[in-house]
Formats: C-alpha cells, sequence, structure tokens
C-alpha cells in the first residue's frame, strides 16, 4: 500500500497556500509533517482528504486517484481528526465515536460496529468514560475520544492534524505509542501534523519540513532535522543533539 | 422497507451501557400513547360534549362507512379534520424545526428563521388586504398567495445563502434579513389597510385551526407523510452534522451541503404549506425538538418521530384547550401551545436534562 502527492498546489483566491507538494508514504510508515505556524500543513492534509478542492495535483492511494473516489469510499481509506473541534453536544462517548463507524454502515449499526468502538475505547483506556456526555469531558479526555473515533473506522490511511494539542505529556506519550504501534503490525500509514520536533524525531519514520507552503526537505528526522534547515523554516536555531541514536532538539533564548 | 424502521439499539450488544441509549423507543410510543388519549379528548370535547366510547363508536361507524347523525356529522365533518390538520400541523413544524436546528447546529433556529412566517404573513395580507390572489375572498387565495410568498422568500434565501456557501452561518442571517424584509412589507401593507382588513391579518397571525375542513387537510397531509421519510433517510448524515463541523463531516463521508439543502427544502415545504392553512404557530417548531432532545437524546432517528409526536401532542392538546376552556370563545392556539409548552420546557431544564445543547 502506498499514498503519493503529486504537485499538490491549492490557493486561496490569489494567495498559493501550497506549491507544488510531492511526497509518498509507505506501508507501515508514520509520516510527519512539520512546519511554522502558517506554513500550510493543516490546508494540505484537507486537500489530501478533498476537504479543499486542490487546484492542481493529485492524491493517489494504490494508483487510484482519490478525487475520482466516492465520497464514502474515501471515508473508508482515510480517517481524520481536525486541529480544532466542536464538542458534540448531548452526544455519549460511546454515541460518539459510533459515528466513527458511519461509512460501514447504512440504517443502523451492526453489532460488528458496536464491538468495534468497544474494543477502541478499551485499547485507548478511556472505556470507563463511554457513558459520559462529551461536553462534560476535560480537553485531553474529549481529545482522546476523538482519536478513538478515528482510530475505530478502520482505514487504512490515519491523518491527524496536531493530535496531541490539548494532551499532558503522559498522555501524549500514551497515545502516539498506541498509534506508532498500530501503524507499524496494522500495517498502516499515518501522517500526523506535529508542533513538537522532539516527539516527531522520536515516532515519525520520515518528516517533511513545508516552508512557505514549498517542500523544505523529506528524509528521516536524523536528515531533516538538522539546525540549518530549522533556521530556515522557523527563523530560529535551536539546539539539535544526538543521543542513543535518537534526535533531540532543544529551544534557545532568542 | 424493514431497512427504514426505526432500531433499537440490540441489548446484547450494549452490554453496560444501556444509560448511555436510553431506551428511546420506549419513549416515543409513550409520547405515542399520549398523543392518542389527546385526539380522542379533543374529539370528545366541544359545543356538543361527547362521552369518550361514543367518539371510538362513531369512529368505528366512519370507518364501515355508515350513516351518521347530528353528532356523528358534527364528529367527521368539523372535529376530525380539525384533528387531522392539527397532527399533521404540529408534526410537520416540529420536524422542520428538528431538522433545522440539526444542520444549522444552532439551538435558536427553528423553521421559521429561514423568513418563512414574515413571508407568509406578507402574502397573507396581500390577499386579505389587495385581494392579490387568483381565488380573491376565499380562505383558498390567502393560502395560495401565503404559501407562494413564503416558498420565494425561501428560493431568495437559497440563492443568496448559496453564493456564500450554504453555510449555517450564511442561512441563519440571510433568513433573518429576508425576516426582516417581510416584516417591513407586510406593515406597510397594513399601515394602509382598513380597520376590518386589519383585524383579518392579525386574526390570521395568532394562527389558528377554526374552520378547517378535510380539504384543508390534504396538502399539509401528503407532505408530511412525503417529508418524513425523506428525512429518515438522512438521519446518520444528519446525526454526523449535528455533533461535527463541516470538514468533519466531509471525512466521514458526508455531503454536508447536500443535506443541508435537502433538510432546509424539506423544512420550507412542510412550514410553509402548514402555516398558509393555520397561520403563523411559532412555538412549536423551536421547543418541540428541544423538549425531545432532552428526553431522548441527539439520535435523529429517535428524535425525530419523537418530536413529530411531541409537535403534534402539543398543538393538538394546545387547541382543545383554547377552543373550550373560554367556550364560546375560541383562543387561538398559536397563543395556547406557548402556555403548555413554555412550562414543560422550563420543568425539563429544572430536571437538569440540558445536554441536548450546551
Amino acid at each position: 500500500m502506498s499514498l503519493e502527492v503529486n504537485q499538490l498546489c491549492f490557493s486561496y483566491g490569489s494567495t498559493t497556500v501550497l506549491n507544488r507538494i510531492s511526497f509518498d508514504c509507505q506501508r507501515a510508515e508514520v509520516f510527519g509533517i512539520l512546519g511554522a505556524n502558517g506554513a500550510g500543513k493543516s490546508t494540505l492534509l484537507k486537500c489530501m482528504l478533498r476537504i479543499l478542492t486542490a487546484t492542481s495535483g493529485d492524491v493517489k492511494l494504490d494508483g487510484q486517484d482519490l478525487a475520482l473516489m466516492p465520497h464514502r469510499d474515501r471515508a473508508r481509506a482515510m480517517s481524520y481528526i481536525p486541529q480544532s473541534l466542536i464538542a458534540a453536544p448531548g452526544l455519549s462517548v460511546f454515541q460518539a465515536v459510533l459515528l466513527g463507524r458511519v461509512p460501514r454502515f447504512r440504517w443502523r449499526p451492526q453489532a460488528e460496529d458496536l464491538s468495534r468502538v468497544e474494543e477502541t475505547l478499551r485499547e485507548l483506556g478511556i472505556e470507563s468514560l463511554s457513558e459520559r456526555i462529551v461536553t462534560s469531558l476535560s480537553g485531553g479526555e474529549r481529545q482522546k475520544v476523538l482519536i478513538a473515533r478515528s482510530l475505530c473506522r478502520d482505514t487504512p490511511v490515519l491523518l491527524f492534524d496536531e493530535m496531541t494539542n490539548s494532551l499532558d505529556l503522559k498522555h501524549q506519550i500514551e497515545i502516539l505509542d498506541h498509534l506508532h504501534r498500530k501503524t507499524k503490525e496494522q500495517g498502516l500509514i499515518s501522517v500526523l501534523i506535529l508542533h513538537d520536533l522532539n516527539l516527531a524525531s522520536l515516532y515519525c519514520d520520515r518528516v517533511l519540513l513545508l516552508k512557505g507552503g514549498r517542500c523544505g526537505a523529506v528524509g528521516t528526522p536524523h536528515e531533516v532535522l538538522s539546525e540549518q534547515q530549522l533556521d530556515a523554516t522557523y527563523g530560529i536555531r535551536p539546539l539539535v543533539l544526538s543521543h542513543n541514536e535518537e534526535l533531540y532538539v532543544l529551544p534557545r533564548k532568542g | 422497507m424493514s431497512e427504514l424502521r426505526i432500531h433499537a439499539i440490540p441489548s446484547h450488544c450494549l452490554g453496560s451501557r444501556s444509560r448511555a441509549f436510553p431506551a428511546p423507543l420506549h419513549h416515543v410510543a409513550a409520547v405515542a400513547g399520549l398523543l392518542t388519549i389527546a385526539s380522542i379528548v379533543s374529539l370528545s370535547l366541544g359545543s356538543q360534549t361527547m362521552a369518550l366510547f361514543e367518539v371510538l363508536a362513531y369512529l368505528a361507524r366512519v370507518a364501515r362507512g355508515m350513516e351518521l347523525d347530528t353528532q356523528g356529522r358534527i364528529l367527521y365533518h368539523l372535529r376530525l379534520p380539525r384533528l387531522l390538520l392539527g397532527l399533521f400541523a404540529g408534526a410537520g413544524l416540529a420536524v422542520s424545526g428538528t431538522a433545522m436546528q440539526g444542520i444549522t447546529r444552532n439551538p435558536l433556529v427553528s423553521p421559521f428563521t429561514l423568513g418563512l412566517s414574515s413571508a407568509a404573513s406578507f402574502g397573507a395580507s396581500l390577499a386579505i388586504v389587495f385581494q392579490w390572489t387568483p381565488f380573491p375572498g376565499s380562505r383558498i387565495g390567502i393560502v395560495f398567495t401565503a404559501f407562494i410568498v413564503s416558498l420565494l422568500c425561501a428560493a431568495c434565501v437559497f440563492l443568496i445563502a448559496g453564493k456564500a456557501g450554504l453555510s449555517p452561518v450564511t442561512l441563519i442571517l440571510t433568513g433573518l434579513a429576508l425576516s426582516y424584509l417581510f416584516s417591513a412589507l407586510s406593515a406597510s401593507v397594513q399601515f394602509v389597510s382598513q380597520e376590518h382588513q386589519l383585524s383579518a391579518v392579525v386574526s390570521w397571525t395568532f394562527g389558528s385551526l377554526n374552520g378547517a375542513q378535510w380539504p384543508h387537510t390534504a396538502v399539509p397531509g401528503a407532505l408530511v407523510l412525503l417529508c418524513l421519510p425523506i428525512l429518515f433517510l438522512i438521519v446518520w448524515p444528519l446525526n454526523v452534522m449535528y455533533s461535527n463541523d463541516d470538514e468533519v463531516a466531509v471525512s466521514l463521508g458526508v455531503r454536508p451541503r447536500l443535506i443541508r439543502l435537502i433538510s432546509a427544502l424539506v423544512s420550507v415545504l412542510l412550514t410553509s404549506a402548514i402555516i398558509s392553512f393555520t397561520g403563523v404557530i411559532g412555538f412549536i417548531g423551536l421547543v418541540a425538538p428541544h423538549i425531545s432532545r432532552m428526553i431522548v437524546g441527539v439520535d435523529h432517528r429517535y428524535l425525530l418521530p419523537h418530536s413529530a409526536l411531541t409537535g403534534a401532542l402539543l398543538l393538538v392538546a394546545g387547541d382543545t384547550l383554547g377552543r373550550t376552556v373560554l367556550s364560546p370563545v375560541q383562543i387561538p392556539v398559536g397563543i395556547v401551545v406557548s402556555f403548555i409548552g413554555v412550562p414543560i420546557f422550563v420543568h425539563l431544564i429544572l430536571r437538569g436534562r440540558t445536554g441536548a445543547f450546551q
């Protein structure tokens, strides 16, 4: 299985947001998208999902153009967690997660859908919340609900836009460990937008650095996260250290 | 058709989550039972009060096509069409409100948010004051013009909001703007009207089931029976759209603009047709969905039938009270439903069942 993004361009009116972005992801790969605020990371994910229609270029899953896929098939191929979320008013956690299975049933959820939701809640350690109303949860718990909804969809491609935003460090590690394990075990493709460069270097097999809507660099964290590249992308020069083959990016005072 | 029936989640699949899905079908059945009782009581009360068993006996005679005496004819020609119009109008307005609140994710939205009530009032004013109708001087003339003008208003809303992406905000704001425009137009017509015409216009805007006859039930009834199944076909997209923004809805395989257009069109058709016959009955489309959401939750598979039945119950109960409490004076049902609905609504809020829109 492979996901290819070819020469993707997108503009809001006369403002070019994405300019000829190309990369590919392979089966069992965690792929990170990094870049400063406004670099076009979220727009790139939305174009991949066809939430926004790219000006030119295409996205192919196993050689099949996603633009030509019916809505429902596309929803069965890729799941998405957005950067910002609205609370699901009045919905219990179980019901909110069950909505992730909507592309898989027509009139009513089947026993398989319900057990899949149960299983995902258990895997993420939030089965005790299943009867709670989503609006009564903390920000971190809500984020986990959204992640559970995405995981229970059983799509081969997962797209996450700053998924660990509202989570503390322990929960960030838990979620990313879980996602990393699932990606490797089930041969999925996970594309993550991350702001934390240390997490990106820990969990991503490869990363893409976006700069002003252009592709800055693509490669392993060791290849891409150099002081020069980060300076060119973020306009700061952090300290990049390698320890036990792992890369650490430390901020320095301006 | 079996696929379209309302299904409860099988109990063996629920495990310990029975409270997550609080047996909504029981609530639907309960409100259906209350509505049946309210309907029979409504048929029995009036200038000539009948015992409940008499009502049932007359209904049985009607069903078998047997001859009716004077009391039976009162029941058949006056009370039965009035009851049916009330049932269809209540159900239609409530379902429209549920769909509109769902697709806009806004608790303050009602079927009238798109400006329909103001437009229909303007149409009725034109028909009453200037006789601008193909059937001057008749009730059907007022109905016709009110219906056409409210459809024109809806078409304007869709055209304008459609150009701006048909988002919830553009729909609501365009509807609000046109609502003010048609209110101003109505006021202008009323300003130049004579006293008896003004009285007729004002009386129309109160909303009432007075003078309902069998032909008046046909259009609202047909539309309710046609539109409810259409909404049932899109219950899952409605569930997704109610609890997610459009971007997430797209990622879940839903087409928000299409679903919004279908739901809004259904609401417009139902509401325009109903208020053209009954006048403006504003409260039901706003509150019946809230009451139902507090009782059965936010799953549209249960919410739609429950709010339809709740709307019908409010309207039938309101009409029965309105024509009996101060008999022979008949209080317009639009006024009475507010008196009934507000205490129920406040009671539910005080019981803490506010999960629907927090």
